[in-house]
């Protein structure tokens, strides 16, 4: 928009009318800069003066000057004087790294709303797309560049994305897009290149459980196969064959059953892991593991498999030491100290370090890897990443696990992973060392374009914060289903990230269900929950409007129908399990 | 050594796949197939039965258990168990037989320790009843400790598949969906038309591997599977309570010329003890459990014995993570109600169960060359006052009861709230004997008293 504004006005205007729009661009550039990250485009020629270049991990490259024109590095090296057109930039002494690469997520593909599905007669033989099956969809019809993600993984440094679909089972195939502001078909620069698959059922169809996905995975690869040979048979001589019946899932899968699109394969747990792999060795895709988060378990196995491995971003939350205290200060847990709960603290202790440690270990053992951001929260992602340099991983392989290791996963190592002359200008920028628990983003340039958050504060949403009194909690709650009336309670936080919902049932105590989809919009409350029977996952939405100290609305489940539910704020939340 | 097997389990460390070498020594051996043998020794080398006598002579610096006064057993065999497996039910479709159990196989459960501590060292690890014809089912080895799921299996062991019959089937699906089958007669229908189909399937395959017809037939892993039954490939395990019903699947299978049946449950076993011998049919049964649902009243603690008594090979399983712990109990209770001598009453739990599975070659006896997964018990194990002293699998010791640690779990999720045993079990945070009383104790001098009575007997 301002670009277009400027061209327009070259030339023919007198020198005052000049000065004055551009006074006025300028202005309208810095109240950008105050609201948002949105580009400057004043010129698209750059000066980076004396900064510390890490022009590859392990490398620096102190007092260097770097020129950036037209979406490429221009030039890189001591005493290069700046372009006459270059905007110079307010980046003295400061860090300058290739863009990081997000290896695997969701970024840039909206949440679907929930609209009603169509009611299944039969669970058993559900249509593909309900069952989570589409292979054959390619993210670059869902990706959005205005969805809030990118422009929230852009300002911790991240300048491309490994985008997929979300869906369950197979959701479909993923590309690699720079994190510009373009559309789609603009910003992408690896076009399907991946296949998303994951542990994840539709609800209450088949496959509903982690047995059923592995059988219909198996089925779907060998009828893809058969699909793929009966083709190549039909193309050299039809004769006396029936033309094949082209499945769209079908199809969609065979480059992956011919290694010639790797399967991005979601494996949290080591035993998704083992899961994943033995799915491997039997079919022989091409694995790529991805967001693994229990990885540390298994690194022995995991070095003689010689698969590729994307950890996640997303680190467990340490646990807040005031929750432990007023166990502590309780009279009769004093008294009866469990020799099974401190086992169990300790091991929990424990396993909080060793999921800090992951990303170390991996390097201790000699093993490469990426990083997915599909299960981190944007603003976790840097906080995480340094929290695993302080737990051990080298700055260098850090690094290399967000730029050189993904560029060559991806086959761009040519255009992008390293920041070196007559590469693509994907740069982040930052005040110190990147890694260094103080340091921040200061600049990130996406193909050139300069997104700049050197004026920017950091973000604490006040509005939400305000009227978190009225919402923040713990509420009891009632359902009556006819037969019988269910109740618990309902607690609600505001974190960091958000809203945290945990609803937790009074006659199942020990198993809390944490909300999700959550919204809060003036009084009215929503969100969904999903719980699981003998491996059958229930949701249940809730739709409540808050009236003070109390509650009314419904929850719905699909399989179930509808209920009211009703509750109030409790008013001095206790430990109402504490009882002996 | 278990210290160390210990603190590698606390700490969630690789343990050794398996393989041990150990002496027992100077044990009270009931073999189960050969008799007993008093103050006899047992070596087992790289985790197999190497030599059963008097005075062993061994490798210097074999691992040695004193077994003085002890009675050895071989570990007991669960051929009903739903532990160590992340998915029970794939329940949306009444023939589910593509999907495998084994393909969920989680090592991190602890049952699998608290079944050890009952000395059982393998367990049937089924998919649910909500199908007529549910999933596969994996026999696995109870090998806690290992990290790779892979590493329970029992490598070898005959596959095997769960059917069900009766209320389960019919309520999942003709009450819950809406769709066939609604009644019994239903149920019969759909193995009659799995068995239909399997066999077409398996016919257009033949026909065109053998160039009789030259379009590839579509690949349908669930008639693969019922054709891999129809072959004799795959044993059947079927839930089953009525009598009538379990004549209705023997004459299914009859009529599909399948041999393999093992009725699960089989509470009405008793009225038919003699059909079951004479096709063949080998029964797994509750000690006395019952009157859970309206087609498990009509039963008798006697039903093991019966069934034993008309030649069927007969076992006692458990269902449960809780029962599994005790299945020498519950072998025991059919010498009360039955007089089955000693040998018939452990073979309930040890080499009947490994028959059923197909594993009886392997485990289920203490012989030369079988594996080596042994239970050991420091009285009688059918006597009500034994308690599992220590167990064995595959030559590697797995539980020991001097070394029982409060808390087991290998793997936690370091955001999971702490839930003790006791409350994962109830559903309460404390057992509440003592609700109220407490309180008021603690002011008074008995307080102290207290503590000690408190951490001397209660550290569930």
């Amino acid at each position: 928009m301002n670009s277009g504004k400027r061209l327009y006005f070259r030339g023919g205007l007198n020198r005052f009318t000049y000065v004055c729009v551009f006074l006025l661009f300028l202005y309208q550039n810095y109240v950008n800069a105050q609201n948002s990250d949105k580009p400057k485009e004043v010129t698209n020629t750059f000066f980076l003066q004396n900064v510390n270049v890490i022009p590859q991990p392990g490398k620096i490259l102190s007092g260097y000057n770097v020129v950036i024109k037209n979406g490429l590095i221009e030039n890189i090296g001591k005493g290069i004087s700046a372009p006459y057109n270059a905007k110079k930039i307010k980046a003295d002494s400061m860090f300058v790294y290739a863009g990081f690469i997000d290896c695997f997520s969701h970024t840039g593909v909206p949440k679907t709303e929930s609209k009603d599905q169509p009611k299944i007669t039969d669970p058993g033989n559900p249509p593909n797309d309900i069952a989570g099956i589409t292979p054959q969809k390619s993210v670059l019809e869902t990706y959005k560049s205005s969805d809030k993600s990118i422009g929230d993984h852009r300002s911790s440094g991240f300048t491309m994305v490994n985008a997929a679909p979300r869906g369950y089972m197979l959701p479909g195939q993923s590309s690699l897009f720079q994190l510009s502001e373009a559309e789609a078909d603009l910003a992408v620069v690896k076009r399907d290149f991946g296949m998303m698959m994951q542990f994840s059922n539709s609800r209450n169809v088949y496959p509903s459980t982690v047995i059923g996905i592995i059988a219909k995975f198996r089925e779907l690869y060998k009828n893809s196969e058969i699909l793929g040979s009966t083709n190549e048979e039909y193309n050299s001589n039809p004769v006396g064959i029936n033309r094949p019946v082209f499945k769209k899932e079908e199809w969609a899968l065979y480059p992956v059953t011919q290694k010639k699109q790797p399967l991005f394969f979601v494996a949290s747990s080591s035993n998704q892991v083992y899961r994943a792999i033995q799915l491997q060795k039997e079919l022989g895709f091409r694995l790529i593991l991805t967001d693994v988060k229990k990885g540390w378990v298994i690194i022995d196995d995991l070095k003689k498999q010689n698969v590729e491995i994307l950890l996640s971003l997303d680190l467990p939350e340490e646990k807040k030491s005031s929750k432990k205290d007023s166990v502590k200060t309780n009279v009769k847990d004093s008294v009866f100290i469990n020799m099974e709960e401190r086992g169990f603290e300790e091991k929990r202790q424990r396993a909080l370090e060793e999921h800090f440690k992951q990303a170390a270990s991996f390097e201790k053992a000699g093993l490469s890897f990426g990083f997915s951001l599909l299960s981190s929260k944007p603003e976790d992602v840097l906080k995480n990443i340094k929290k695993m340099v302080k737990y051990g991983l080298s700055e260098k392989k850090a690094l290399e696990a967000l730029t050189t290791y993904p560029a060559g996963l991806f086959g761009v190592l040519s255009q992008t992973g390293t920041v070196e002359k007559g590469k693509m200008a994907n740069l982040v920028i930052s005040d110190k060392p990147i890694f260094e628990e103080k340091s921040s983003v200061k600049y990130v340039f996406v193909e050139g374009t300069i997104f700049d958050y050197s004026q920017t504060k950091p973000t604490k949403s006040e509005k939400t914060n305000k009227d978190t009194s009225a919402i923040s909690g713990i509420w009891s709650f009632s359902v009556n289903t006819g037969e019988e009336e269910q109740t618990g309670t309902i607690d609600i936080t505001l974190t960091d990230a958000g809203y945290k919902i945990v609803v937790t049932p009074e006659d199942d105590a020990q198993n809390p269900e944490t909300g999700f989809d959550i919204e809060i919009k003036d009084n009215t409350l929503t969100f969904a929950i999903t719980t699981e029977e003998e491996g059958q996952a229930v949701t249940f939405l809730f739709n409540v409007e808050i009236k003070g100290n109390s509650f009314s609305g419904n929850v719905s489940a699909k399989e179930l129908g509808n209920f009211i539910i009703t509750g109030e704020k409790v008013p001095n939340p206790k430990h109402f399990n504490s009882r002996i | 050594m278990t210290k160390y097997l210990l603190t590698l389990l606390v700490f969630g460390f690789q343990l050794s796949f398996g393989q041990g070498n150990i002496l027992i020594k100077n044990g009270n051996i009931l073999t189960i197939t050969k008799g007993n043998l008093q103050s006899t020794d047992i070596y087992i080398e790289n985790g197999k039965i190497a030599k059963i006598g008097k005075n062993l002579i061994v490798p210097e610096g074999t691992q040695t258990m004193d077994a003085t006064g002890l009675f050895v057993m071989p570990g007991i065999i669960d051929a009903h168990s739903h532990i160590a497996i992340d998915a029970v039910n794939e329940a949306t479709n009444p023939n589910t037989a593509e999907v495998n159990v084994g393909d969920a196989l989680n090592p991190f459960d602890v049952s699998i320790y608290r079944a050890l501590a009952g000395g059982v060292t393998i367990s049937h690890a089924m998919h649910g009843s909500a199908n007529a014809i549910g999933g596969q089912c994996e026999t696995i080895k109870h090998r806690y400790g290992v990290l790779n799921p892979e590493e329970l299996r029992m490598t070898g062991a005959p596959r095997t598949i769960k059917f069900a019959l009766g209320e389960n089937p019919i309520r999942v699906h003709g009450e819950g969906n809406k769709i066939a089958p609604a009644t019994r007669m239903g149920v019969e229908q759909v193995f009659r038309q799995a068995f239909s189909e399997g066999r077409l399937y398996a016919k257009r395959w033949e026909d065109y591997n053998k160039g009789i017809t030259k379009n590839t037939p579509n690949y349908n892993l669930r008639l693969e599977t019922i054709a891999d039954i129809l072959k004799g490939d795959i044993i059947i395990h079927c839930h089953s309570y009525r009598a009538d019903e379990i004549l209705m699947l023997m004459k299914v299978l009859k009529d599909f010329g399948i041999k393999k049946i093992c009725f699960q449950h089989v509470n009405e076993g008793f009225k038919v003890a003699p059909e079951l011998a004479e096709f063949g049919a080998s029964a797994s049964v509750f000690s006395d459990w019952w009157a859970y649902k309206f087609e498990v009243y009509y039963s008798t603690a006697y039903n093991a014995a019966i069934l034993t008594k008309n030649g069927v090979v007969t076992s006692i399983n458990s269902d449960s993570d809780e029962l599994i712990r005790h299945l020498y109990h519950e072998a025991a209770k059919t010498q009360r109600y039955g007089n089955l001598t000693d040998d018939e009453a452990l073979s309930l739990i040890t080499i009947n169960p490994a028959i059923q599975l197909g594993i009886e070659d392997r485990v289920g006896s203490l012989e030369v060359g079988k594996d080596g997964d042994i239970a050991i018990f420091e009285k009688h194990p059918l006597s009500i006052y034994t308690t599992p002293h220590m167990t064995i699998v595959d030559g590697s010791i797995r539980f020991d009861s001097k070394n029982d640690n409060p808390d087991m779990r290998i793997s936690i999720d370091p955001e999971e709230k702490y839930t003790s045993n006791f409350e994962e079990k109830t559903g309460f945070k404390e057992d509440n004997c003592l609700q109220d009383v407490t309180e008021y104790l603690l002011q008074s001098d008995y307080a102290s008293y207290l503590r000690f009575v408190y951490s001397k007997n209660h550290t569930h």
